[in-house]
């Protein structure tokens, strides 16, 4: 990575993106009465809002630099990552899953699981998700001060610091508004930032087509670049994201449903909405951008492949990651700089923020308000919450250095995901449709799948010739190939596990499950929808559909 | 519905329950407008990098790709940023639930 040429005015731009990401801490500071208010925004946010923010809190600078890598390394096959790996998962959030998360009340996705199985389901769940969660703000705080070094020159500590006195800041006084708030208008401007990139770069290698003929020119993987499902033939793989069963279950079934719709980061988004229709929409609004997002981030990664030859590979000094950077530095002149690392910068903050808002949720109502300080005050659980955003960030902190550990930060992520998020989703699915499923079956389904996740990245992928390219010992070990599996394993596991355990053991009364359960409507929840008139393009299936069917046109687009 | 004794003991309070009573009524209604900020940040940045345009040089233009993109990522942002501004405008927020006087933000005492 070059370091960038920043002036003053980029420097003023910048410094004025922070003065207001912490107004709006400050700001937001009026609006908390009460722990709900700090923890969840008091459930009042607009769907607008809360469904940017949805897209939002996974739009951080990893996610950016990470699916511009992949685009530099593996091409027009990450599209898989959104349009398979996202979408289908978010609509189904929206129109299946929300009504269970919102109708019941719950505040969180461990507590869903208390309600619905049993507190030793639930203490599984609420720790790994928190583990889950300082690790990701750590990976996030860690790449941070890697990528401040390299552009602007400043200290890895000094960054990390800076940084993190900044989330505390917007945290601590403004809660989870405070950081909905600073994701809404990160999107935007991290959107500004990323728009220039691609228009001066398509017009300088020459548009579409002049982009493919570089890139195929360049790139060791040639054509496949801009073949996204070409190579996935079960067997005989040779696409670098495996072959399509990893790809349309591993990714787009396990791990995408379960990130989607069980990950606490997201869903707390829903949960703070005003009613039951925004929580509905948040996800679907949010799959909109999601949809396009891959525009920024891939067409970058094919960019600098097709200007820089050779760009990523061993010995040209930079790594795929070092994309989107480099662009910025080629292309844009001081000003739009200013903006780009704005944007780049507030995507770091968002995507540590994001991990630290729903870890102190967690912490708060699900570890220390049910297992270690019940009935107190409200005012208590409060100032809990506040003194967790701190310890939060601090463990952060700690954890920045295990991230060093790995190449592709984007692996180390999805791998983590496949290890806490691959089994959930089992749980959850067959939880919510099969009353019968025994409080122990949860538990035992989520351990069981949590270990498959682990066996199957140690033990069984390294050790099987199919996962390595060329399916011989001699190829590379593919990553991404063994994350898809494990969490195929995962599932399976988990759902066996789940069926055998229900046999044996004894179910909840049906009268514990009111609306918990598919099937089983809780008649004192009254209407959600009461007084509330819904216009026409709120409606749910509406815009579910609608995401569904562009996607489905772009993919044989871009077959 | 049946009403088993022995289902008592698996009986896991819902969040509702689990509140504490003398909960400080929310004080969300006071929440700002956030397409305020928005407008606010987008209409400064937008003729900021208009004004910064009309002083980048050639050399500039040149390193991207001959495409003015300072002036034009300045209107992008001026027009976004008063949309913003004319949206907030034209459909203030509405709050269904008035604010009680319980709401203010004075720090609950502790017990």
């Amino acid at each position: 990575m070059t370091q960038l040429d920043v002036n003053l005015f980029d420097y003023a731009m910048l410094f004025v993106y922070f003065a207001l990401v912490v107004t709006i801490g400050v700001l937001a500071r009026r609006a908390i009465a009460n722990s709900e208010d700090f923890l969840l925004s008091g459930r009042s946010l607009p769907a607008w809002v809360t469904g940017i923010a949805f897209i939002s809190a996974n739009l951080g600078a990893i996610e950016i630099l990470g699916m511009a890598a992949n685009g530099a390394q593996y091409g027009i096959s990450t599209v898989h990552f959104y349009w398979i790996g996202a979408v289908p998962a978010m609509v189904f959030l929206g129109l299946v899953m929300m009504p269970f998360y919102y109708g019941s009340r719950v505040r969180s996705v461990p507590e869903y699981l208390r309600r619905r199985f049993n507190r030793p389901t639930h203490l599984w769940n609420a720790l790994t998700f928190a583990a889950a969660s300082v690790l990701t703000a750590g990976v996030n705080l860690y790449a941070l001060s890697l990528v401040i070094e390299a552009l602007l020159g400043w200290p890895q500590w000094l960054s990390i610091l800076i940084s993190a006195v900044f989330v505390l800041a917007y945290i601590t006084l403004g809660g989870l508004s405070g950081a909905i708030y600073n994701e809404v208008l990160q999107f935007f401007v991290i959107i500004a930032g990323l728009i220039p990139l691609v228009l001066i770069g398509l017009k300088d290698v020459g548009g579409w087509s002049g982009l493919e003929e570089k890139v195929v020119a360049n790139s060791p993987a040639g054509a496949a670049m801009f073949d996204s499902w070409g190579g996935t033939g079960v067997g005989s793989w040779t696409n670098p994201l495996g072959d399509w069963i990893g790809i349309a279950m591993g990714l787009g079934f396990v791990l995408s449903f379960g990130y989607w719709t069980t990950n606490f980061t997201e869903v707390q988004r829903a949960l703070s909405a005003k009613n039951l229709s925004a929580a509905e929409r948040t996800p679907l609004i949010g799959a909109f951008p999601k949809i396009f997002i891959p525009a920024l981030t891939i067409i970058p990664g094919l960019i600098v492949i097709a200007i820089f030859p050779g760009f990523g590979e061993a010995g040209s000094g930079t790594t795929f990651n070092d994309a989107i950077p480099a662009l910025m530095n080629h292309y844009l002149p001081n000003g739009t700089l200013g903006i780009a690392v704005a944007g780049l910068l507030a995507a770091f903050m968002a995507g540590m923020a994001a991990n630290v808002s729903s870890l102190n949720t967690v912490w708060t109502y699900d570890i220390w308000q049910t297992y270690i300080k019940k009935d107190r005050p409200d005012s208590y659980y409060l100032r809990v919450g506040r003194v967790v955003t701190v310890v939060g960030i601090l463990i952060g902190i700690g954890t920045a250095f295990i991230a060093s550990q790995f190449g592709n930060i984007m692996n180390y992520i999805q791998s983590l995901f496949s290890f806490f998020n691959a089994p959930v989703f089992a749980t959850f699915i067959i939880g919510m449709f099969w009353k019968r499923m025994t409080p122990w079956a949860g538990f035992f389904g989520l351990v069981s799948g949590f270990l498959a996740a682990l066996a199957f990245q140690y033990l069984v992928g390294p050790n099987v010739a199919y996962f390595y390219s060329g399916q011989t010992f001699d190829g590379e070990l593919n990553a991404q190939m063994v994350n898809f599996y494990g969490a195929i394993a995962a599932f399976v596991v988990d759902a066996v596990v789940t069926v055998v355990v229900t046999l044996f053991t004894t179910p909840r009364p049906v009268h514990e499950l009111k609306g918990l359960v598919w099937g089983v409507p809780d008649p004192d929840a009254g209407d959600p929808h009461e007084g509330y008139v819904r216009k026409w393009y709120e409606s749910p299936k509406l815009l579910g559909f609608t995401a569904l069917g562009i996607v489905a046109v772009l993919s044989i687009i871009f077959i | 519905m049946s009403h088993h004794e022995q289902h008592q003991p698996h009986y896991e309070p819902s969040s509702e329950e689990m509140k504490p009573k003398d909960a400080v009524e929310s004080a969300a209604s006071k929440l700002f407008d956030l397409r305020i900020m928005i407008g606010g940040l987008f209409t400064f940045y937008g003729v900021a990098l208009i004004i910064y345009g009309f002083f980048t040089g050639d050399a500039e233009i040149a390193k991207s790709a001959g495409i003015h993109i300072n002036l034009w990522l300045g209107v992008g942002m001026l027009v976004l940023g008063l949309l913003f501004l004319l949206w907030a405008k034209l459909a203030p927020v509405t709050h269904e639930i008035p604010p009680s006087a319980d709401a203010a933000v004075s720090p609950p005492t502790g017990h």
